[in-house]
């Protein structure tokens, strides 16, 4: 690690430590050590409700069904969509996206309409297996999205070699799959974390969960030392995933070598047909149902125009966009320089301390902000939207450098030695050679980040500043008693509006790698 | 020891974590000469090299490089750009986002040459490439990509270079290319090379003298005709005589 | 490197000037727990009368919240917030419990019943909702539909009636004053005779008003303002106030509060006379059909009347101690 990147790093784990971890640990800390002694009453007094551990059983079930549901599937649409020469994969993916952009608890709403209108009988409707129908769609692209950024990488030569021993079957099951580990177990994790932290879902399912007995605590008892060890046991079992992949990813290949410098092999399907059917099938059913659910209860019934939604909507609209921008900007920079700290170091410390602040609960960590920002020297923080910014970091950046560092694991140190041996200095090599070879893993994260902070609900709720407005929060505050056309239209309004961020930003995209590329040469 | 050598490694010592890759290692080297170096894998032939471009550190021992100390146990007194070496990596490292003409001009403009576009062209036409010019690289053969490597070092005129057994890919007829290619340039511009390969026929065709590595020592370093004469057994092993 | 830093350098400020004004002379914030739908026209209104800008922090009552509660709790120490507005008085009590509200004493108090006023002046009610059936006309016959609460423990009603989780919001203010006007013993019978006859337990009032309109489920317990809005979207739907021959319908004020030492006590003060004001009663229920506590107001025709209404006479300020005192149980009767 040269100088350059020691401070980038350096000045990352500085900010990130005093805005993030300090408010944490100290909220943590404070609610767990009562007048010098360990509570552990909160924990033993857990254990012993049976309520509490079947929630948590129900919790893991949920978390893992889902997980496993969305990378498998997520797995055979990367596949389908970026190893073969399907027609109109490009739109297909797009499309899958969608499910990810709306808030869940509006996708499980939508759902449960939809079923109760086909006739689907209400035991099968409110309970397990929907939730964990419901979690799957919505984390299917995302893990069909950071698989995919894998899949591009393996090099043609690595399939080709193994072609000319066994079919594709094989090959895939021998030599993609193994070499696809690292993103498999990112995305399960990932998937595992939001599915076991999410509350909307189960509770609009009548199932109770974990999260459940948290909030319960917080907000129906006011107890926060009980609601904060609840908390932790939370965070713990999610800590318990990382050992596996400590164990298991030590030994896997990274598929390293640079991008770009080699072919990608596509597969050219036999039956077009059958594969474009199945995909068109997963979209119209599983993308498309929701959604139409969502136009059709906007059109029917008090009908309100689209401007009025608009109109509703917009101040919040505005702000929330450009705050979600830049607040994804700078989660992304931050994940940068994080991955750097874990890549070049090697460590699993700094995955461990950012797995533990992302698996922390939202509400403890708005609450966390609050108790920390909430005095008159740092009013300047708590009454701005920096307190937002802080409060996207809190929640993402365990995302961005998880996405990044698969990008810098796949960059060669090779490259970077040869510019500096050829006398290029340290920054300069970073500038012409690393940061435009990890150019998609940094748009990747500024992707995947943007749309989760334009749907961040609870962190935000809890410290926006009075008098300002953010979309995720004015859709929940005016869901509760408008008409179900409105809030039908709003969800609408607010996807199409993220979509059309997503799709200005890849069009920016394109350019602006294209650019890089010529403009670093 | 040689007199005046260009290069000279003194008890030097590297390990990573309990795997000891170079033990307490002497030798030196005169100039103009093309060094094989010969070894089973893992036996340090890579990390010989690396320490003498000044990409890795010693833990113990001295590295000097035209009588000047590089490199003295953990610091690394001249920094790798500073050495005036060349480096061909195994894998070539060819930048994959810029076309031939500009991996090769990249050194180049990094040490602020104005006029190095006269110089790639010049460059691009001794070695036979100049159709490739803006090409990517992985729009190259492997024996176009090879030349790229060469000529992106040799265009900045290292006086060692230091190849890491680039060309384990290539087929015999293209290898022997390249081969001649690598003596041309040596003579023309009075170059010691470091060669790393396993194959002790292309060693022993091609280079004035051969180190080989055992195990973390030198296990032989002399003329490369002499070495068919050692009495070492692990020698005699690895030559097959 | 100064790359990076001027890049995060324009990230803080374009952060600054998203929320750079920040006149605190002449402004006044208030947390609420009422839906945006109805509080907001009303601050409007008071920042269009007085000229002071009102900050609101909006929350709802729907147990997916944090609530503002929490973000008031934990704000104790350096309060932001000059003005609460709740729901109901109970979570108004949470805070005067824990020391976050002061006594104000309102000019505007003089038309509204004791009844519905903290006696150390903690919090005010004003505008009223209650507490009803709500029923699918198309599913349940006139002569089945339960007059009392406690009709719904009856064999004919099993699986056909929901509730919100009454861990959470007017549904939990709900069971404390049962408990309170059967004692425990008796509630505890009730408790479990819904539980025995299959008590759907749904995630939100609006939960249950959307399961009865769309005829998922026949009846459920809800507010008058969720009722009202199932009646308005041409559900077939009717809202019947309980026990109108016996203890009474639960009535559910809005309240407002004074927080201490918060920055803008005076504008404080004067957007708690204005909530308390009939002008306010007035819009609300003209918006959302809730029953003024002004004893002269006028009441628009669609909005039932106290004047109509058997009210359960309940000891509010107590309601939040009974709360307290039964959640433990609630919580394991919701999942048992």
């Amino acid at each position: 690690m040269n100088n350059q990147s020691k401070y980038i790093s350096g000045f990352a784990a500085i900010v990130f430590g005093a805005a993030v971890l300090l408010p944490l640990v100290s909220l943590v800390f404070g609610s767990l050590f009562v007048e010098g002694g360990l509570m552990i009453t909160n924990f033993t007094e857990i254990f012993q409700q049976r309520t509490v551990l079947l929630s948590i059983l129900n919790s893991v079930i949920i978390s893992i069904l889902a997980s496993f549901v969305s990378v498998a599937i997520g797995c055979c649409f990367a596949l389908l969509f970026t190893k073969t020469d399907l027609p109109f994969r490009k739109v297909l993916f797009f499309l899958l996206l969608l499910p990810l952009l709306l808030p869940p608890y509006i996708v499980t709403v939508a759902w449960t309409d939809v079923w109760l209108f086909l006739g689907i009988s209400k035991n099968l409707v409110y309970g397990l297996p929907a939730v964990v129908f419901i979690l799957s769609t919505i984390y299917v692209p995302l893990a069909a999205f950071i698989i995919s950024g894998s899949l591009k990488n393996i090099s043609a030569s690595i399939e080709e070699a193994g072609l000319m021993m066994t079919d594709y079957k094989t090959l895939f099951f021998k030599i993609i799959l193994p070499l696809l580990r690292p993103a498999l177990f990112s995305s399960f994790i990932l998937v595992f974390i939001l599915s076991v932290s999410e509350f909307a879902v189960p509770a609009y399912l009548s199932v109770n969960v974990f999260t459940t007995e948290i909030f319960t605590q917080f907000t129906a008892f006011y107890d926060y030392s009980s609601a904060i060890s609840y908390a932790l046991i939370l965070t713990a079992i999610c800590l318990l995933l990382i050992l596996p992949e400590n164990h298991y990813l030590s030994k896997a290949p990274f598929v390293s070598f640079g991008k770009k410098s080699f072919r990608q092999l596509t597969v050219s399907l036999k039956n077009k047909n059958f594969w474009l059917i199945i995909g068109f099938a997963y979209i119209v059913f599983v993308v498309f149902l929701p959604i139409t659910m969502l136009v059709s209860q906007w059109l029917i019934g008090d009908s309100i125009s689209f401007v009025d939604i608009v109109e509703l909507l917009f101040p919040a609209l505005k702000d929330s966009l450009l705050l979600s921008v830049v607040g994804s900007l700078l989660v992304t920079l931050l994940g940068f320089a994080f991955a750097l700290m874990s890549v070049k170091y090697k460590t699993k410390a700094i995955d461990s301390i950012l797995l533990f602040v992302f698996a922390i609960p939202a509400i403890v960590t708005g609450i966390a902000l609050v108790k920390f920002y909430n005095s008159p020297m740092l009013n300047f923080v708590y009454g701005t939207s920096l307190i937002i910014l802080i409060a996207f970091v809190a929640r993402f950046l365990f995302v961005s450098q998880k996405i990044i560092a698969g990008g810098l694991m796949q960059v060669p140190d090779s490259f970077r030695e040869a510019a500096i041996i050829m006398g290029a200095p340290p920054f300069y090599t970073f500038r012409k050679i690393t940061f435009p070879l990890l150019a998609d893993a940094l748009f990747t994260s500024f992707f995947i980040i943007l749309i989760f902070c334009v749907a961040e609900l609870t962190t935000v709720i809890m410290v926006y500043p009075p008098g300002t407005s953010f979309l995720p929060v004015r859709i929940f505050t005016l869901m509760a008693n408008a008409p179900q056309s409105t809030v039908s239209g709003m969800c609408l309004v607010a996807l199409l509006s993220t979509l059309s961020l997503i799709t200005i930003m890849m069009g920016g995209r394109k350019l602006l790698i294209n650019q890089q590329w010529k403009r670093t040469q | 020891m040689e007199k005046n050598p260009i290069i000279e490694f003194e008890n030097c010592t590297k390990s990573f974590g309990e795997l000891v890759v170079l033990d307490n290692i002497s030798f030196s080297v005169k100039g103009n000469s093309l060094i094989s170096v010969l070894g089973k894998s893992g036996s340090g032939k890579t990390t010989l090299i690396r320490l003498l471009a000044g990409l890795d550190k010693l833990d113990n021992g001295t590295i000097h490089i035209n009588g000047e100390k590089a490199t003295e146990g953990n610091r690394i007194l001249v920094p790798a750009r500073k050495r005036n070496t060349g480096f061909i990596f195994q894998d070539l490292a060819l930048f994959p986002h810029f076309t031939v003409f500009h991996n090769i001009a990249f050194g180049l403009k990094v040490n602020k040459e104005n006029n190095y576009k006269a110089i790639v062209e010049g460059v691009l036409r001794q070695f036979d490439i100049i159709g490739s010019r803006d090409k990517y690289p992985n729009q190259l053969s492997g024996g176009q990509q090879q030349l790229v490597a060469l000529a992106r070092t040799w265009v900045l005129k290292p006086k060692i270079l230091l190849m890491d057994e680039p060309m384990a890919n290539l087929d015999v007829k293209l290898k022997k290319q390249i081969r001649l290619k690598v003596r041309e340039l040596m003579k023309q511009r009075n170059v010691t090379v470091f060669y790393i390969t396993h194959d002790h026929r292309e060693a022993l065709e091609l280079s004035d003298k051969i180190l080989l590595l055992n195990n973390g020592k030198v296990e032989f370093y002399g003329e490369s005709g002499d070495i068919l004469k050692s009495d070492s057994t692990y020698v005699k092993e690895f030559i097959e005589i | 490197m100064k790359r990076i830093v001027i890049e995060l350098l324009a990230v803080s400020l374009i952060a600054f000037s998203l929320f750079a004004c920040n006149d605190k002379t002449n402004e006044v914030v208030v947390y609420t727990s009422v839906d945006q739908v109805f509080s907001e026209p009303v601050l409007m209104e008071f920042e269009m009368e007085t000229g002071i800008e009102v900050k609101a922090v909006f929350d709802t009552e729907e147990t997916k919240s944090t609530g503002v509660l929490n973000r008031l709790i934990t704000e104790k120490d350096n309060p932001q917030c000059d003005v609460f507005w709740s729901g109901d008085p109970m979570r108004a009590d949470v805070l005067k419990q824990r020391g976050i509200t002061r006594a104000y004493r309102s000019g505007e108090t003089k038309g509204i019943s004791p009844v519905f006023i903290d006696k150390d002046y903690n919090w005010i009610g004003f505008s009223a909702r209650a507490r009803v059936l709500l029923v699918n006309t198309d599913l349940v016959r006139e002569e089945d539909t339960p007059k009392s609460i406690l009709d719904l423990t009856k064999e004919k009603h099993k699986g056909n009636f929901a509730i919100a989780n009454p861990l959470f919001g007017t549904t939990s203010f709900h069971f404390a004053a049962l408990f309170m006007e059967l004692g425990n013993e008796k509630a505890k019978v009730f408790l479990k005779g819904l539980k025995k006859n299959d008590v759907v337990i749904a995630s939100s009032n609006g939960d249950v008003k959307k399961r009865v309109a769309t005829g998922e489920i026949a009846m459920g317990l809800t507010d008058t303002d969720d009722a009202n809005e199932a009646i308005k979207e041409g559900s077939p739907v009717k809202m019947v106030f309980l026990d109108q021959d016996g203890f009474g319908d639960l009535i559910v004020p809005n309240t407002v509060s004074l927080i201490k030492n918060s920055p803008n006590n005076e504008n404080g003060k004067r957007l708690m006379d204005f909530l308390l004001s009939p002008k306010t009663e007035k819009m609300l229920a003209k918006s959302c059909v809730q029953m003024p506590l002004h004893k002269d107001a006028p009441v628009p025709a669609n909005v039932p009347s106290l004047d109509n209404i058997v009210p359960m006479a309940v000891d509010y300020g107590a309601i939040a101690k009974k709360s307290e005192e039964i959640k433990l149980y609630l919580k394991e009767w919701v999942v048992e």
